[in-house]
């Protein structure tokens, strides 16, 4: 058995910081009275000490009491003071083993490890635990390991060039303010109203400069929100070639091992037979450029806040392929046998139609109630246009790529969500459920859209909208599945 | 298939932390509400019916009905009070357990142990000192 590494004794530690509201009080309490109590205060200062004696004691009985050991067949934790929790992961339940080296860990030769099963709870891990390096060392002797002199290895490792190609196409502003918040949220709300009062104080100088410079009737307002857009959108962008800056990939039938970080370094393990399903993910340029992220869907992996589960960068189709190989899935990746019909035009279309008209229309409402912002008004009205026009295209793409096929065994079901194209291949044993639904118009018309489910920590939908009735029927024929 | 059952000494233990709860709360009633003495005693009454009903009808029947049968295949758990409910789980989609157990155990029998499996999970609960041991071991098997 081993004890976590000592820096733990911190985290511990910190948990009972709350218990410093008691000096705190007293410290509020002294301020009211004279300066003659000043000497009671100062008197007093051994229940301050104590209070943070106690709150590292704590701290060092927490770590003092949890062990942990990488036995024959299981990984062993074994927590608390007063009631004993032990929790006992065997090897062959593991779905995925993260390890994480925070530069702040580094110096102290200290490893966040996180191992995962398919049960527990939703998107946080069975087990975490602080380690020191060598002790992760010894739980590698324990986990298979890709051997590169393996015949089926497969080895990838993408250029600088291909990671920030991946960031830029995969940063959101969303995302970026996401991140944002969390720094917000963790960094306490002063800091937050310190940087957000200088924020505002350096975006009203940018605005007006650029204002003044164009020299164009755009209102600052309109310069403020882009200049926002933009810099969350940077913001997001930068975060993610540090994530992904190093990106290694080596895997063959036993287990997949997965590289990346440059800030922290994350190690991931995952083991293939614990896969759920394989996500080809693109966006409507690299639709165009016939390139796809490799994402995969397995407890443990990618379900952190502001992660991506992908498995491999950008591809080629020929080197997603070859990649796929691993899973045997590589040959599946073929022509649809089932397709959204040309018919179910409005299915696809309708949603970007009527706001790409609703949004005109309500801008020049807006423009006659708001005469004295009608600049502003303008200026939203254009903002939010332009991303509908960019879903109607995609949606028309969606219309002739959407589509189903299987064989032996194996499915792959291609969709559109949102503003992101789907290509999910899964073994048909991990289907869980199939939900098909008409609507009033597609009823006289023998149309149907068809959700698929598949094994996953989180129920997701993966809908092909506007498919024959028949051929529908007939496809879950073949996968099994009949009425 | 092994029958196992709740262990009868962690009732005592039970009932009594409840009564006791009962009690600081009719206390504690007693002495903040003291300027409404309909409503202080209202509330006592609540909480004292809640309090014994819990301690001396709910609880027995509750222990009387919980069981588990676990084979090499499956886990059936037993329990409830009026309705009785029955949960069965497959051996093999257990994919980890935690046991936690409370100073004393062997006196208390406030052992527990819960098993994760896909999709859900079962809690195995007051089970006695030598069965909680038992059963653990058979789990990391």
């Amino acid at each position: 058995m081993f004890h976590e590494h000592p820096i733990k004794i911190i985290k511990y530690a910190l948990k009972n910081i709350w218990l410093l509201i008691f000096p705190l009080l007293r410290g509020i309490r002294s301020m009211k009275l004279d300066i003659d109590a000043f000497y009671s205060w100062a008197k007093g200062t051994w229940f301050d000490i104590l209070i943070i004696v106690l709150i590292i004691g704590f701290g060092y009985l927490r770590w003092l009491f949890t062990w942990f050991s990488f036995g024959e067949n299981d990984i062993d934790l074994l927590t608390g003071i007063v009631v004993k929790k032990q929790t006992c992961i065997p090897y062959n339940s593991i779905s995925a083993i993260t390890a994480e080296q925070s530069f702040y860990l580094r110096p102290f030769k200290a490893s966040r490890l996180k191992v995962d099963t398919c049960a527990g709870m939703f998107n946080t891990s069975d087990m975490s635990l602080l380690i020191r390096r060598e002790d992760f060392k010894k739980l590698h002797k324990k986990i298979p390991e890709v051997r590169s002199e393996s015949k089926k290895t497969f080895i990838f490792k993408p250029k600088l060039s291909t990671i920030i190609f991946f960031s830029f196409v995969f940063s959101s502003s969303l995302s970026g303010a996401v991140y944002l918040a969390a720094i917000f949220f963790q960094s306490g709300r002063i800091a937050a109203d310190l940087f957000e009062n200088e924020f505002k104080d350096a975006l009203n100088e940018i605005t007006s400069e650029v204002s003044a410079k164009l020299a164009i009737k755009i209102p600052p307002v309109a310069i403020g929100i882009s200049i926002v857009i933009i810099a969350l959108w940077l913001f997001s962008f930068v975060s993610n070639i540090l994530r992904y800056t190093g990106f290694s990939m080596n895997s063959n039938e036993r287990t997949l091992k997965v590289k990346m970080g440059y800030i922290t370094r994350r190690h991931y393990h995952i083991v293939p037979d614990k896969v759920n399903y394989i996500d080809l993910r693109q966006n409507l340029l690299m639709k165009i450029f016939r390139v796809s992220s490799v994402n995969v869907s397995c407890s443990g992996y990618g379900h952190q806040k502001g992660e991506l589960p992908v498995l491999l960068p950008i591809l080629s189709r020929k080197q997603v392929e070859k990649a796929l190989d691993i899973f045997s899935f590589g040959r599946f990746i073929k022509g649809r046998d089932i397709k959204a019909l040309k018919s179910a035009t409005i299915t696809y279309l309708w949603i970007p139609l009527v706001s790409g008209i609703a949004v005109p229309i309500l801008t020049i409402f807006a423009r006659h109630i708001f005469s004295s912002f009608t600049q502003i008004v303008t200026f939203l009205g254009i903002m939010f246009e332009i991303p509908i026009i960019w879903l109607f295209v995609i949606k028309v793409v969606a219309l002739f790529t959407s589509g189903a096929s299987i064989e032996k065994g194996v499915c792959c079901i291609r969709f559109c969500k949102g503003y992101a194209f789907h290509t999910v291949i899964a073994e048909r044993e991990k289907l869980v459920k199939v939900h098909m639904w008409q609507t009033i118009f597609q009823k006289p018309l023998k149309r149907v859209n068809i959700a698929f489910y598949f094994n996953s920590e989180t129920a997701k939908r993966n809908v092909l909208y506007g498919v024959n009735i028949d051929d529908a029927t007939e496809f879950l024929k073949k996968m099994g599945i009949s009425e | 298939m092994k029958r196992y059952f709740a262990d009868k000494t962690c009732l005592n233990v039970i009932r009594v932390l409840i009564l006791v709860l009962t009690f600081v709360l009719m206390g504690l009633t007693a002495y903040f509400l003291s300027f409404a003495p309909i409503i202080m005693s209202i509330i006592s009454a609540v909480f004292f019916v809640a309090g014994v009903f819990v301690s001396m009808i709910y609880l027995p029947f509750y222990f009387r009905n919980l069981c588990y049968y676990i084979s090499n295949e499956k886990i059936v758990k037993i329990s409830g009070f009026y309705f009785i409910g029955k949960q069965i789980m497959r051996i093999d989609s257990v994919q980890y357990s935690t046991s936690v157990s409370t100073p004393f155990s062997r006196i208390t029998g406030l052992n527990f142990i819960v098993l994760y499996a896909y999709g859900g999970k079962m809690t195995i609960m007051f089970l006695s000192k030598k069965d909680f041991d038992e059963l653990n071991l058979a789990f990391r098997k």
